[in-house]
């Protein structure tokens, strides 16, 4: 008896013993993983350029990867005439950056949201979210669930490819610290070359969308876009892009498109373009089929700037 | 309820020790059971409401069959049959009609129905074959065909294997000591489950999800990472049942013994899912005549117990091709054997291991096409993509070659299968490092840690166990 419950004890002190290490190193060690870092420089750069004290009313794009490498913003400002800022960041972030741009948006500024799939319909925050959180702004994690959720993350998430970067470098060299470089002036992502696309037969399959623009992420959305009317900001919603889908894919991304208007309609904001507008054929991706390249994004930009002219002389923006 | 989540090691399993614990010497051998059957059946509730009554159907109906079955084939014929048609029904007859061209009926699959049916089913012959003397009470009977370890993916426990502790005066019963041991298995196999099955499945599925796009590389580490998987996933689930068992006083049997260290395919089976390997044996194999009829009769006998228990494990053609696969590679093995050539032993473990990692493909695979495209790239057809980080190797070796990121090749997936190879050749099992005594301590500072870490990165919802869908 004597034994078991010695061996019991010891057994629940080293559990316990683990989970404190655990929890102590997570906290302490994701701030500096290289993963972090780059999406810390990533969102600091985008953020900064909204902070300027004298800057005029800006179009700002928010949205996951698919908007950060498929828009070219000095096209969409060139033909506008006014300052285009690219604030989307990989997936998982989204929302988060949402909410960050609001804060630092002002009257006149349009904040335009492609809706990605399930961008929003997750539960949040999202894995990545809590994880970034729990390094950039601790204070912001205020349940103890997101603390949980954000300590079994950070390390499957980060701190194994953490690791395995700190090996790469030691050895063969690489691995990107920060996104600086990697950004033109607006924010958008420089690094999908046509030349460094990796052409594949792409179709955009068929995800199945929500029922309904419900769930914590779309109110999280709508309380974004509620303190932004407040402070004079527009918002509108487009799509992102996607490969040439399937019958059953387009059925799919129709049904999506329309609980997206009818989500706007309710929440007062304006729908830029239809989602087949942005369809495009394999070669015009990078890696995945929610990229594209270099060499095709000036006409997603085109298809943006166009509706954004008509919105304008529509006097529906001032 | 997912054995590897909070509701199940936090509440329902301390909350079943506890009553357990606290009632096993209060009550007698039929509460025992009744309040075993009572736990067993809100797991399974927790699981699938609208199948809980075919559960009970299903195990009343074997009961009194089993009455009747005592030295009666007619009485046998009808409680196999029985049993085959409600398998039948609720897990092949859409594949079936979808086959004759007409509309399926999108009936649901009942959870656990292969393990369950399996497990009466062999109640039933060893009834017929008088192995089963002290017939139980419905109660114990129930209480033994729904006991919530082994009932959602076995392993499949014949009544003969626990009917003297089922039938003993205190059936369940929980310590000190049955909770250290029991929940020694259970730590390992959690640990197996949320670190190694879970990580390597997400490397198989970054292979697997997108077939059209697979390189030479992706294609080998998606399938060997699934192979790990499923071994690390189903050993997994065996060893938190026996381990729960263990803790409730019930020893299950083992159904995995190291089986990627197999030097053939015939010691493969028996070493891999070691209970579904002796019921086909048992009840399929030897009635089909074995061995008894010359080496031509055996070849076939050996295919066809190979289709159906590929088929057992779902109404698809992949499934099939799995189970055909096997049989033919071990009617290959008996018929090579009778020439009397060995393999010296590695050479045996190599060809051993890459037939079965060939043959995960089709398990995999959502269909025969994709099956067929993975073996293609496999045998390198498309040539070799290499990733960015081995681009220095391309150059090193002077080769032209296409260099791209991978879907599921990295660095970090290759050393993830990497050391789950090793551990899975190398590593003690699971009985021997849960019956380690020489340094207890060690032992159970090692499992909290162990324990810790799963626990740690546990996510509720996200890794079901592979089995749960057969």
């Amino acid at each position: 008896m004597n034994v078991h419950i010695k061996w019991l004890s010891l057994f629940v002190g080293s559990t316990f013993g683990t989970l404190v290490i655990f929890v102590g190193a997570v906290v302490g060690l994701v701030d500096s993983t290289a993963m972090m870092t780059y999406k810390r420089s990533m969102v600091a750069f985008k953020l900064a350029r909204l902070e300027q004290a004298q800057r005029q009313p800006h179009v700002i794009f928010v949205s996951g990867s698919n908007a950060l490498y498929s828009i070219d913003s000095m096209s969409i400002q060139q033909r506008i005439g006014r300052p285009v800022t690219n604030a989307a960041v990989h997936w998982g972030l989204a929302l988060y950056m949402v909410e960050e741009v609001v804060k630092r948006a002002r009257s006149g500024d349009i904040i335009i949201l492609p809706m990605e799939y399930s961008l929003y319909t997750g539960p949040t925050p999202s894995e990545t979210e809590a994880c970034y959180q729990i390094a950039q702004a601790r204070t912001r994690l205020k349940r103890l669930d997101d603390w949980i959720l954000a300590i079994r993350t950070c390390p499957q998430r980060w701190l194994g490819y953490a690791i395995i970067l700190k090996i790469q470098q030691a050895t063969i060299g690489g691995g990107v610290f920060s996104a600086v470089a990697e950004l033109n002036p607006s924010g958008d992502i420089l690094i999908n070359t046509p030349s460094k696309a990796t052409p594949r037969n792409y179709a955009a399959s068929p995800t199945e969308p929500p029922e309904s623009a419900t769930g914590t992420g779309f109110a999280r959305l709508e309380r974004a876009i509620r303190i932004g009317k407040r402070k004079g900001v527009r918002f509108a919603v487009t799509f992102p892009v996607m490969p040439m889908p399937s019958k059953n894919a387009r059925l799919q991304i129709e049904r999506w498109e329309k609980i997206i208007r009818r989500w706007a309609k309710k929440n007062r904001i304006d729908v830029l373009s239809s989602s087949d507008k942005h369809y495009f054929p394999s070669h015009c991706f990078f890696d995945t089929i929610y990229h594209l390249h270099r060499g095709c994004s000036p006409q997603n930009s085109e298809i943006y700037a166009s509706a954004i002219m008509r919105a304008i002389r529509s006097g529906r923006y001032p | 309820m997912n054995f590897a989540s909070n509701g199940f090691l936090f509440l329902f399993l301390p909350a079943t020790i506890a009553l357990v614990w606290l009632l096993a010497s209060r009550l007698n051998r039929e509460f025992l059971c009744l309040l075993v059957f009572g736990i067993s059946s809100a797991f399974y509730l927790f699981h699938s409401v609208n199948f809980y009554f075919l559960l009970l159907i299903s195990i009343q109906f074997n009961y009194g069959l089993g009455i009747l079955v005592c030295q009666r084939k007619k009485a046998l014929v009808i409680a196999i049959a029985f049993n085959l048609a409600i398998l039948f029904t609720f897990k092949y007859f859409d594949f079936f009609i979808a086959q004759a061209g007409y509309d399926t009926l999108n009936i649901a699959l009942p959870l656990a129905i292969s393990f369950y049916t399996f497990q009466q089913i062999s109640f039933q012959v060893d009834r017929f074959a008088g192995r089963i003397q002290s017939y139980p009470t419905l109660i114990t009977y129930a209480a033994y065909v729904t006991f919530f370890p082994q009932l959602v993916a076995g392993p499949i426990v014949r009544f003969g294997q626990v009917s003297r502790r089922l039938q003993s005066a205190r059936p369940f019963k929980a310590s000190l000591g049955r909770l250290r041991l029991g929940g020694a298995w259970l730590v390992i196999g959690l640990f197996k489950k949320v670190v190694l099955a879970d990580s390597l499945g997400a490397v198989a599925d970054s292979a697997y999800t997108n077939v059209a796009q697979l390189t030479f590389l992706d294609a080998w580490i998606g399938t060997l990472a699934f192979g790990l998987q499923i071994y690390f996933d189903f050993s997994a689930y065996t060893d938190i049942a026996i381990g729960c068992g263990l803790i409730l006083g019930l020893r299950l049997p083992e159904n995995f013994d190291r089986p990627y260290r197999a030097t053939n395919i015939s010691e493969f089976w028996r070493r891999w899912h070691m209970t579904l390997s002796r019921f086909l044996r048992d009840y399929l194999y030897i009635p089909l005549g074995g061995n008894r009829h010359g080496p031509w009769r055996r070849v076939l006998n050996l295919f066809i117990v190979m289709l159906l228990g590929g088929l057992w494990h779902g109404a698809n053609w992949t499934f099939v091709l799995w189970g055909g696969l096997h049989g033919i590679f071990l009617a290959f093995l008996s018929l090579w054997k009778k020439f009397g050539v060995t393999l010296p032993p590695l050479a045996g473990w190599f060809v051993t291991f890459l037939f079965v990692t060939l043959a995960w493909v089709a398990f995999r695979a959502n269909n025969i096409g994709d099956t067929a495209h993975i073996w293609l790239m496999m045998a390198g057809t498309e040539g070799v993509v290499l990733p960015p980080s081995l681009s220095g190797l391309a150059r090193f070796l002077g080769v032209e070659t296409e260099i791209r990121p991978l879907a599921a090749f990295n660095l970090l997936n290759l050393t993830l299968v990497f050391a789950a190879m090793t551990a899975v050749l190398l590593a003690p099992t699971t009985r021997q490092f849960a019956l380690w005594r020489r340094r207890p301590f060690a032992q159970a500072f090692i499992l909290g840690v162990l324990f810790a870490v799963a626990v740690i990165l546990m996510q509720d919802g996200s890794g079901r166990f592979i089995y749960f869908v057969f």
